[in-house]
């Protein structure tokens, strides 16, 4: 599952997520996190309807499964273990 | 009225900065989160939610909100926060960036349990002392009011200073006060015990299920549901912010809206009159700063659509921050 994280350098919400982000980045090695800022690719922050920072989008097989609008963390760390689970998955041979 | 519990009503205090340079970018937005902790540290908060746009960052804090815009900063906090004790540090912050403060304004109603309250907040006197003291010289229109209403629960407290009179200007703040609310309605504000869920979602559940979401549909939400109960939210339209703040315990109960409002809006009448209606409560005042007298008889027209009767209506002028005008209305079966 991908993580996008939709930010931007005079957004002051952004940096607060920003460190709790990178902790999760961290600790869910199963999970991709990306980054997108907002002026740098404008055209993909349009597509996406973002009109509040931070949002997050969760994909998972090329579609958008679900969405956060906030620095919230206790939402996003439920939005994760929803679509991902809390743990990388033990592949057995 | 029950003897002691939370204090609902916010101190809110506005400040506003300028810079010689023509260019001001983002101004203030450039602080770091670090710096902006340490000011709510000193003020007993701490940051809960937050949410950005182009125009200004919100914060959701743990006794009310946070408003950051490149030339202004407006903060509202509750129970018995040492509000202005942020004063000094946000004007030093605020140098940092060669911002130097030009206007500020301090309101608030008045409190349930005042008693309880720590310095400099024990009484308006010693809140206007304080601001005087930590304020340059150059904020020379200068005015302290308190305004009255036929309530003597109910007064309108404001402290306005600023480097030059005040002109006019397409903004204006409307600031509403709710107490005595409709238990089953303020009910919708306590959490449940093992609910599944967390402060954001039990939040987002709250604004749902009241219709605070459909009081301005157009805005981005920030809501924020404290345990056992309480909850807060900012709402984002642009430039501008809306921000709701309950406490609904039985016996000291308490929610206020507040906005910001252009002369070019659509209805910010049908907004306060929608907010109300969430909490259906026993008295509501309503203070505006520098809205025309077109606004504010159109808002008490909105309020009066509920059933509930003005008992006062009365203003005062500021030189640094125009007119305030201060309504008050209780159901019509409530005369207290």
């Amino acid at each position: 599952m991908i993580v996008v994280d939709f930010t931007a350098s005079w957004c002051g919400p952004c940096r607060v997520i920003a460190p709790i982000l990178a902790d999760f980045a961290k600790k869910m090695p199963h999970v991709t996190f990306l980054k997108v800022d907002v002026d740098e690719v404008e055209s993909v922050a349009q597509e996406y309807s973002v009109e509040a920072m931070p949002t997050f989008l969760f994909i998972k097989n090329g579609e958008v499964v679900d969405k956060v609008v906030g620095a919230k963390k206790d939402d996003l760390y439920a939005c994760i273990v929803k679509h991902a689970g809390e743990a990388p998955a033990t592949v057995s041979a | 009225m029950a003897v002691s519990g939370f204090e609902g009503f916010e101190k809110r205090l506005e400040l506003e900065f300028s810079t010689r340079d023509p260019v001001i970018g983002i101004g203030l937005r450039e602080l770091e989160f670090e710096s902006l902790e340490q000011v709510l540290h000193q003020v007993q908060c701490t940051v809960v939610s937050a949410l950005g746009n182009q125009h200004f960052d919100s914060y959701v804090l743990s006794e009310s909100s946070l408003f950051v815009y490149p030339t202004k900063i407006i903060i509202k906090t509750c129970g018995t926060t040492q509000l202005l004790k942020s004063v000094q540090p946000f004007i030093h912050l605020a140098q940092t960036l060669d911002l130097h403060i030009i206007a500020i304004r301090y309101t608030r109603g008045t409190f349930i349990f005042p008693n309880a309250q720590p310095y400099p907040h024990t009484s308006f006197h010693e809140e206007v002392v304080y601001l005087e003291d930590n304020i340059p010289s150059n904020l020379c229109y200068r005015k302290a009011s308190v305004i009255p209403s036929k309530l003597t629960s109910h007064s309108w407290h404001v402290f306005s200073a600023g480097v030059v009179e005040y002109s006019d200007n397409l903004l204006y703040t409307v600031e509403v006060c709710m107490t005595d609310l409709d238990q089953t309605l303020a009910r919708k504000f306590f959490r449940h015990p093992d609910d599944g869920k967390n402060g954001d979602s039990a939040g987002r559940d709250m604004t749902e299920a009241t219709g605070i979401n459909r009081i301005n549909p157009n805005a981005q939400i920030c809501d924020f549901s404290f345990e056992p109960c309480g909850y807060s939210m900012n709402g984002i339209d642009g430039d501008r912010y809306s921000t709701i703040h309950v406490t609904p315990e039985d016996g000291f109960s308490y929610a206020s809206f507040e906005c910001v409002g252009s002369v070019y809006d659509g209805d910010i009448a049908d907004m306060v009159k929608k907010a109300v209606k969430v909490f259906c409560p026993g008295t509501v005042s309503v203070a505006t700063t520098s809205a025309g007298n077109d606004i504010c008889m159109r808002i008490k027209g909105a309020v009066e659509q509920l059933g509930m009767k003005c008992r006062s209506w009365s203003m005062d002028e500021f030189p640094a921050a125009g007119t305030v005008v201060f309504q008050t209305f209780t159901t019509r079966r409530n005369r207290i």
